[in-house]
């Protein structure tokens, strides 16, 4: 099978029983890869109301016909399962090189079910697939379990994909990393691992992927170095990857501060990407093949944190210590985030309950006895540095927070679930969703809870009437601080981020900068599959994508009435300067303009059987 | 012409391994990089990437090396020629190259050793920030010259 791994792994933990199958051409061509085949696999086999810590559950890597492809940031992995978290989809992409690796020992998925008797990893090994004892690693960090097993196999080429002590100790917004960093953070994928007895999976992949057209392939990626090199974006990128947005959102209003009463924070410069580049970057990095190299390895020079050292940060975990939290000490918040790594935890989750406690504090609503007798005065270093150890851990407090914001509000009460910050039990990012509508309306109808990667709007701040007028027919579209018109980008954008992950190319380059359309999507897939495909056909998948993944949480209960946003985005007017100041979310007209955008009926908020046999879903 | 190796910064390879499925894809038109001619080294801890590829030895311990006689210098451009009716797959080459950078092919056993693709490397156009550059000129190069290894 041309462009793709050509097998399927599946592994059930229950038998220690591995079973190799052939990837489905037809599923392939219909879902792309990643994301796509992975929702298709568990909208087929995973019944409803599955406890997503049961043995049941099943979790799936995919990656996508663009992995390791030599597409630039043609690196991502995706993981699905039903999360703990929320209870719905969970679903989460990550970089870094474990996706060619996973590609290149020619699997498309690998499907775990079941849950092992004592701790175990998964070694993929080419066709070699062996369960092994990892007893000796439970308990072990992220970064120190990788060392651990590299050392133990011998053999430093393999990736390691591992979860860390969060999960073990069922923190429901556990993640999955490798290289260091790389996070498949959202909606705890990690927790649904170690429920698994899991610890982590290693594969070096030796083999070579037959393209359709080789000539072709390279034609195609003079093109689009072209794209990426002469964006307007890219040099800022290649220097501070998303780090540069603690600049951009404090301009415009748009920061977290203080749990997002203040779209601006005082001390945005000390805490920048720009901040980061001139005291701590020693070099860029980067993801498998991807010449953006966004990610930088930085060394902290600061006797508090001796050694501390690693890659990145993105811009979500440093937003999250710094701004969230009213942490103006850079080098702190360099610190949370290393911590927030090797425990293994989604930094956006753990920031978010550590800043809901603080104004929590703030508003007289949790005594310090009740927080362990932290003082959590805004930006209190001991405070979180004690916190992210306590929930990792589930001790005192942390065992509260540790079940994501929504079950601790629910636990507390007192009112304080107003200031959970999340929709459909998932945390919110790092930007004030009343001052960036489109990613508003998109965190309100992301299939796995409140995030800004299931569509990644970022037409919005173009101001570009007459190109909002040329791709959806109102100027408003390209206005950060409009509502008009957002229900049809977040649509289009929807779909542009299903493809991005199901063909497995990171969203920096397929989503912020464009660098392939339709058009040019099909072009490379012909390239790489042999599959007949035009730009519609790619459109469509991320449409089917997107309805499927939207029938698989109605099953689980979801429609219109759990497509809302905390009341301090829709009601209390934004507190920032400049034109951002007084803003709120225009919620309700925006979903109508969604759904109907989507084809959906307006009041239930989900497709119908004339949509649905559209895509070929009914 | 003799070629001169290429000019390796280790101090600004991002460790994105652009280089290595670039080769195999020229030499191969198939997309991995296990039969790469180039390969990234990395000490991740402490973000380290280390650019390893022929460097034309004045004397290569490689062809020293070998039992067979099968490798041998292309007098024309420098570079290291194999003989694979010769090769006997032993790996001896492997481990005589000072600079680690003669590997095996996973599937025929048989060293891997950069050519330079004859003068007009496919690695170096991919390698965005210029930890890999061309250095025109004639006669085998001092390796004691390289930046940043």
């Amino acid at each position: 099978m041309k462009g793709y791994g050509g097998r399927i792994l599946e592994v059930d933990l229950n038998a220690g029983a591995i079973h190799i199958s052939q990837t489905e051409p037809d599923l392939a061509r219909a879902f792309l890869g990643g994301r796509g085949l992975n929702i298709k696999r568990l909208w087929d086999r995973l019944p409803a109301h599955t406890d997503p810590l049961s043995p049941q559950n099943l979790l799936i890597f995919g990656v996508g016909p663009f992995t390791g492809s030599i597409f630039p940031g043609g690196a991502r992995f995706n993981v699905s399962a039903m999360s703990p978290q929320t209870g719905i989809l969970g679903d989460s992409n990550a970089g870094g090189f474990f996706g060619p690796a996973l590609k290149f020992a020619g699997y498309d998925q690998v499907i775990i079910s079941g849950r092992a008797t004592n701790p175990v990893f998964l070694m993929i090994d080419d066709d070699r697939v062996e369960i092994r004892d990892a007893r000796a690693h439970w308990g072990k960090d992220t970064q120190e379990t990788a060392a651990a097993i590299r050392q133990e196999i011998g053999d430093a080429g393999f990736e390691v994909a591992a979860v860390g002590q969060g999960a073990e100790n069922g923190v429901r917004f556990a993640g999955i990393f490798s290289n260091l960093v790389r996070a498949a953070a959202r909606t705890g994928m990690g927790t649904v691992m170690a429920s698994k007895k899991l610890k982590a999976v290693a594969v070096r992949g030796t083999r070579l992927i037959t393209p359709a057209d080789p000539g072709r392939i390279h034609e195609l990626l003079d093109c689009v170095d072209e794209r990426i090199h002469h964006h307007a974006d890219y040099g800022a990128r290649s220097r501070l990857g998303t780090t540069r947005l603690i600049k951009i959102l404090n301009d415009i209003g748009g920061l977290p501060t203080r749990h997002f009463q203040d779209g601006n924070f005082e001390a945005a410069d000390a805490v920048s990407g720009e901040a980061i580049e001139s005291l701590y970057k020693v070099k860029s990095k980067a993801c498998f093949a991807c010449t953006v190299h966004c990610s930088r390895f930085l060394r902290v020079r600061d006797a508090r944190f001796p050694g501390l050292a690693s890659e990145g940060p993105e811009y979500e975990p440093l937003a999250g210590f710094t701004a969230r939290v009213g942490n103006s000490d850079l080098a702190l918040g360099l610190k949370c985030i290393d911590l927030a790594n090797r425990y293994g935890l989604d930094a956006i989750a753990l920031s978010e309950v550590i800043a809901w406690s603080m104004e929590c504090a703030e508003r007289g609503l949790l005594k310090k006895e009740e927080a362990d007798g932290l003082d959590l005065s805004w930006g209190n270093k001991d405070a979180i540095i004690a916190l992210i150890h306590k929930v990792a851990r589930r001790e005192g407090f942390g065992d509260v927070l540790a079940d994501g914001v929504k079950r601790a509000a629910e636990k507390l009460g007192r009112g304080s679930e107003a200031l959970a910050f999340h929709s459909k039990g998932l945390e919110i990012f790092q930007a004030d969703l009343r001052s960036i509508k489109a990613y508003g309306l998109g965190n309100a109808v992301a299939s796995r809870g409140a995030d800004h990667l299931r569509s990644e709007p970022w037409f919005e701040f173009s101001n570009d009437a007459e190109e909002g007028v040329r791709r959806y027919g109102m100027p408003e579209t390209a206005f950060r601080l409009e509502y008009k018109g957002k229900g049809f980008v977040v649509k289009h954008f929807e779909e542009m981020a299903a493809v991005s992950d199901a063909i497995g190319v990171c969203k920096n380059l397929y989503n912020n900068m464009e660098v392939l359309d339709w058009e040019e999507t099909a072009d490379w897939l012909r390239a790489l599959t042999g599959f007949d495909l035009d730009g519609r056909d790619v459109r469509l998948a991320g449409e089917r994508i997107v309805n499927l993944e939207r029938l698989f949480i109605a099953r689980e209960g979801i429609g219109r009435k759990d497509d809302s946003l905390p009341a301090r985005f829709l009601h209390e007017h934004l507190r920032a300067n400049g034109i951002s100041k007084g803003a709120v979310l225009e919620l309700e007209p925006m979903l109508d303009e969604y759904y109907r955008a989507r084809g959906w009926d307006v009041s239930t908020g989900l497709p119908g059987q004339e949509k649905l046999a559209e895509l070929g879903l009914s | 012409m003799l070629l001169k190796p290429l000019r390796v910064n280790a101090s600004v390879c991002t460790g994105c391994r652009a280089c290595e499925i670039a080769c195999v894809f020229r030499r191969e038109n198939v997309l991995g990089t296990s039969s790469a001619r180039i390969r990234i080294h990395k000490k991740e801890a402490e973000g380290l990437d280390q650019p390893l590829v022929c460097r034309l030895c004045a004397e290569p311990s490689c062809i020293a090396s070998c039992p067979e006689g099968a490798l041998s210098r292309n007098l024309k451009l420098g570079t290291i020629l194999l003989d694979e009716a010769r090769c006997t797959s032993c790996g001896v080459c492997f481990s005589a190259c000072p600079f680690d950078s003669v590997s095996g092919d996973p599937r025929s056993g048989k060293p891997l050793i950069c050519d330079l693709c004859g003068g007009e490397p496919a690695c170096v156009p991919r390698c965005s920030p210029g930890a890999l550059q061309v250095e025109p000129g004639s006669g085998p190069h001092d390796s004691s010259r390289e930046e940043g290894s």
